[in-house]
C-alpha cells in the first residue's frame, strides 16, 4: 500500500499518466499510477496558488484504497464522462472546494469492515454499488446518489448509528444472494425512482435488513413502490406523492407506520398489494382534496384479498376505494369518509349506495375539481361530495345535464357502480373514457342516443350479476368481463367491442348478440363460460377458448359466427354447445381437436383450413359451396386432419377436399359436385342416395 | 471535525454532517449556511424527483 498526491493541478487521471501523482503531498510527479492498494490525496498542494482545477478520469473506472479530498485552497473538479471510480477503503470528499462531474458508477469494494463514505453534500452523478465481500461502510455524512441508485451487493452499508444520515437515491435495492446487511438506524432514506421496485429487497438469501427507526420515503410523481422480494420489517413507510397513478407493496411485510398520502388533483391512486401487509403502529390514508381525488387500495389479484392487520388508522380518512380488502387488528373495522366499496372487502364500514346525478351542463370530465360534476338530486345543485362511488348509481338526467351533444370524459380509472344513461335518447351525449381504463361494478346502461369513444379497456369486476344494455350501441374500446364466478348479462344487441376478454366468469348472451369488432378478438381466462340462450357470439378477428372454459346452449340454440375476413379459433381443444357459423370473408383457420353441435357456412367461395392432425368431431356438418363457389377444405400444412360424426349422413356439395379425414360412424357424402386433390379418406364424393332409393321407397312398395 | 446536524420537516428528519479540517476557516455564519444549502439541496431531491 502506498500514498500517492494528486499535484501540477489540471491533469487526466488515466491508466498512464504519472505526471500528476507524487509520492508526497507537493512532492515531484511521476510516481507510478494509484492501484486498489494505493490512497489517493487531493490537498492545498494539488494545484498551483489558489486556482481551481480538474481532475479527469479517464480510461477504465479509477481505482484506490481511500479517496481523500481534504485541505483544498482551490476548486477542484472531479471529471469523467462516464468513467467510475473504484473504492476499495473510505471516501471523504471535501465540504468546500470540490466538485463532482463525473458520471460513472462509484463501487466501494472494500472487504474489511470500518470504512466510511463522506461526502459531505456532493452528490453522485452514477449509480453507488456496494459490493465487497466481508466489506463495511459507514456514512459519515449524508448520502446523495442524485438521479441514480443505490446497491448493495455484498458487504454492511450502514447510515450511522450516532449520524442517522438522510439517503437519497432512485432506487435503493439489494442485489445478488450474498451476504449483505443494510442498517437504515434512524434515518431518512428518500426513493424517487418511477417504478413498483423502487426498493428492492431482492433474495432475502444472504439478506439482512435492520430497518431501524428509519423513515422510507417513496417519492416519484407518478409510480412506486416497495418489492421486499419476500417479506421485510420496516419502519416507517410513506408514499408521499399527492400525483402519483401507481404504486405497489410486494412482499408480506411489517411496517410501524405505513402512510399514503391523499391525492391534490383529480384522479385515482391504486395502490396494489400483492401479500398480507401488518401495521403495528399507524396506517395513514390521507384525504383527497375532495371526492374525485381518491386512492384505491386493492389487492393485486382480483378476488384474492390481502389482510392488513392495522393497529390504528389516522384520523381523517377519505375517499379511498378498497377491493379485496380484509381489515384485522385494533383498527377493525375502518372506518372514514366516503369509503368506496369495489367488492371483495372486510373490516372495512362503508356508506350505504347511493343515487347521484351528472350535473355538469357542457363537455367535462367525469371528475373536476371545485364544486365536481355530480349532484344529490337531478338538476340540483353541484355537490363535491356526491362523486360517484364504487357501490353507487350515476345518472345521466335526460336532457341539459349535459347539454345534447356534449361529452362527458371519464378521465382516470375510477371504480364506478352503475351508470345509468337510459334516459339519453334524443338529448345525445358521448361517453368518452380515451385510454383510462374504469372498473364497472353494477351495471351499464345505454341509452339509444348514447356514443362511446376510448381505447382503454373496460373492465366489469362487480361479484354479483351484472347486466350490460347495449341498447345497439358500439363499445370502441375493449371489454373485460372479470365479475369472479358471477355472471355478465347482455340486454339488447351489441353494436360492436373490439377485444373481448372473458375471465372467470359467465358471460349470458341472453338470446342477444355480442359482436367484436374486426380488429377484436375474444379470449377466455380461468374458469369461464359462455352461455346462448339463443344468442350469437360473432368474432371477426379471433377467437381463443383457453382451458376452463365452457358454453351452454341454455333456454335455445346459440352459435359462435365466425366474421371478418381471415379469422381463426383457436378452440383449445374443447366443447362448444353451439353452431360454428362460418361467415369469413374469406378463410377461416380452425385449431385444437375441438367439438361443435354443428359447424356450417354462409358464404362461399370459402377457405376452411384445419391444423394439422386435429380432429373436429360434430354432431351436424352442413358445409356447402355453390357452383363455381366452391369451399376448399384443407390442412394447415402437410399432415391430414380429421372430421368426425358419430352416425348418419353427411350431405354437403361444392366441396374442395385435401388431406381430410372423414370418420366417426357417419357416412360422409362431399355431393357430386365436390373435388379431391387427394390424400382424403372417409368421402364419398357422390350425392347422398335419394330417400327414392335408399329405403323407403322400396319398403313402401 | 465534524458537525453533524439534523432538521425535522414535513418530509421527515434530514441529518447529514459537514466534515471539516481542524484548522477551517469558515464562519459561524457560512457554516449555517452550507447545513440550509444541504436541507435545499434534499428537499429539492424529494419534491422535484427525477425519472428513470
Amino acid at each position: 500500500m502506498a500514498d500517492r498526491y494528486w499535484r501540477g493541478g489540471t491533469g487526466t487521471w488515466s491508466s498512464t499518466n504519472t505526471a500528476n501523482w507524487s509520492t508526497s503531498s507537493g512532492g515531484s510527479g511521476g510516481a507510478s499510477v494509484p492501484t486498489a492498494a494505493d490512497n489517493v490525496f487531493f490537498d492545498a498542494n494539488s494545484n498551483t496558488g489558489t486556482g481551481a482545477f480538474t481532475v479527469t478520469m479517464a480510461n477504465s473506472p479509477r481505482v484506490c484504497n481511500d479517496f481523500t479530498a481534504s485541505g483544498l485552497d482551490g476548486t477542484m473538479t472531479l471529471a469523467g464522462t462516464s468513467i467510475g471510480l473504484t473504492v476499495s477503503g473510505s471516501l471523504t470528499f471535501q465540504a468546500t472546494n470540490f466538485t463532482r462531474s463525473y458520471t460513472g458508477t462509484t463501487t466501494f469494494n472494500a472487504t474489511t469492515t470500518g470504512k466510511t463514505v463522506t461526502t459531505n453534500g456532493v452528490a453522485f452523478g452514477g449509480s453507488v454499488v456496494f459490493n465487497g465481500v466481508g466489506g463495511g461502510w459507514t456514512l459519515g455524512s449524508a448520502l446523495n446518489a442524485g438521479s441514480n441508485s443505490i446497491t448493495v451487493t455484498n458487504g454492511t452499508f450502514d447510515t450511522s448509528s450516532s449520524g442517522n444520515y438522510a439517503v437519497s437515491c432512485t432506487n435503493f435495492s439489494t442485489a445478488g444472494s450474498g451476504t449483505r446487511t443494510i442498517n437504515f438506524n434512524a434515518s431518512t432514506v428518500t426513493i424517487s425512482a418511477a417504478n413498483t421496485s423502487a426498493f428492492n429487497g431482492g433474495t432475502p438469501t444472504g439478506r439482512t435488513f435492520n430497518a431501524g427507526t428509519s423513515q422510507i420515503n417513496l417519492t416519484n410523481s407518478s409510480t412506486s413502490g416497495i418489492n421486499s422480494g419476500g417479506s421485510l420489517t420496516f419502519y416507517n413507510v410513506s408514499f408521499t406523492s399527492t400525483t402519483a397513478t401507481t404504486l405497489s407493496i410486494t412482499g408480506a411485510n411489517t411496517f410501524n407506520n405505513l402512510t399514503i398520502t391523499g391525492r391534490t388533483s383529480t384522479g385515482i391512486a391504486a395502490v396494489t398489494l400483492s401479500s398480507d401487509q401488518v401495521i403495528n403502529g399507524t396506517l395513514t390514508l390521507g384525504a383527497g382534496t375532495a371526492s374525485a381525488y381518491r386512492t384505491f387500495l386493492a389487492s393485486n389479484t382480483i378476488g384474492t384479498p390481502r389482510t392488513l392487520t392495522v393497529n390504528a388508522l389516522a384520523a381523517g380518512a377519505a375517499d379511498i376505494d378498497f377491493r379485496d380488502i380484509t381489515v384485522t387488528g385494533s383498527a377493525a373495522p375502518l372506518t372514514g369518509t366516503r369509503f368506496g366499496d369495489a367488492k371483495g372487502n372486510s373490516g372495512i364500514t362503508f356508506p350505504a349506495a347511493k343515487t347521484v346525478y351528472y350535473r355538469q351542463t357542457i363537455s367535462t370530465n367525469w371528475a373536476v375539481s371545485g364544486s365536481g360534476s355530480w349532484s344529490a338530486t337531478s338538476g340540483g345543485a353541484l355537490d363535491a361530495t356526491m362523486f360517484p362511488l364504487a357501490q353507487d348509481t350515476a345518472v345521466f338526467p335526460a336532457a341539459t345535464y349535459p347539454a345534447s351533444g356534449n361529452t362527458v370524459t371519464i378521465s382516470a380509472n375510477f371504480n364506478i357502480g352503475t351508470i345509468d344513461m337510459s334516459l339519453r335518447t334524443s338529448n345525445t351525449m358521448t361517453l368518452a373514457t380515451g385510454s383510462t381504463t374504469p372498473q364497472i361494478y353494477g351495471n351499464w346502461i345505454n341509452g339509444t342516443g348514447i356514443t362511446l369513444s376510448g381505447t382503454g379497456e373496460i373492465t366489469f369486476a362487480g361479484r354479483q350479476t351484472q347486466t350490460i344494455t347495449s341498447a345497439g350501441i358500439t363499445f370502441a374500446g375493449s371489454i373485460s368481463l372479470s365479475n369472479l364466478s358471477n355472471t355478465v348479462s347482455i340486454v339488447g344487441n351489441t353494436g360492436s367491442v373490439v377485444d373481448t376478454t372473458l375471465n372467470g366468469c359467465t358471460l349470458d348472451l341472453n338470446g342477444y348478440s355480442w359482436t367484436c369488432s374486426s380488429s377484436g378478438v375474444f379470449s377466455t381466462s380461468g374458469t369461464s363460460n359462455l352461455t346462448f340462450n339463443g344468442g350469437t357470439l360473432q368474432f371477426n378477428n379471433s377467437f381463443t377458448g383457453n382451458t376452463g372454459f365452457t358454453t351452454t346452449q341454455g333456454s335455445s340454440a346459440g352459435k359462435i359466427v365466425a366474421g371478418g375476413s381471415n379469422s381463426t379459433f383457436n378452440g383449445g381443444g374443447l366443447t362448444y354447445n353451439c353452431t360454428l357459423e362460418i361467415s369469413s370473408s374469406t378463410n377461416i383457420t380452425i385449431y385444437g381437436s375441438n367439438t361443435f353441435t354443428t359447424i356450417s357456412n354462409t358464404v362461399s367461395p370459402l377457405e376452411i383450413i384445419f391444423d394439422d392432425l386435429t380432429t373436429t368431431t360434430v354432431t351436424n356438418w352442413n358445409v356447402n359451396g355453390t357452383a363455381g363457389n366452391l369451399i376448399n377444405i384443407h390442412p394447415l400444412g402437410s399432415a391430414p386432419f380429421y372430421l368426425s360424426k358419430a352416425s348418419g349422413v353427411v350431405s354437403s356439395d361444392y366441396l374442395q377436399l385435401s388431406d381430410s379425414n372423414a370418420a366417426g360412424g357417419a357416412t360422409w357424402y362431399a355431393g357430386a359436385n365436390s373435388i379431391s386433390l387427394g390424400g382424403n379418406t372417409g368421402w364419398i364424393f357422390t350425392a347422398p342416395p335419394s330417400a327414392t332409393a335408399t329405403g323407403n321407397f322400396l319398403l313402401f312398395f | 471535525m465534524k458537525i453533524d446536524f439534523s432538521f425535522d420537516t414535513q418530509y421527515g428528519k434530514f441529518a447529514d454532517a459537514i466534515v471539516l479540517p481542524d484548522d477551517h476557516t469558515l464562519t459561524d455564519a457560512e457554516i449555517e449556511a452550507m447545513k440550509q444549502q444541504r436541507l435545499d439541496n434534499w428537499i429539492a431531491v424529494l419534491t422535484t424527483p427525477s425519472e428513470e
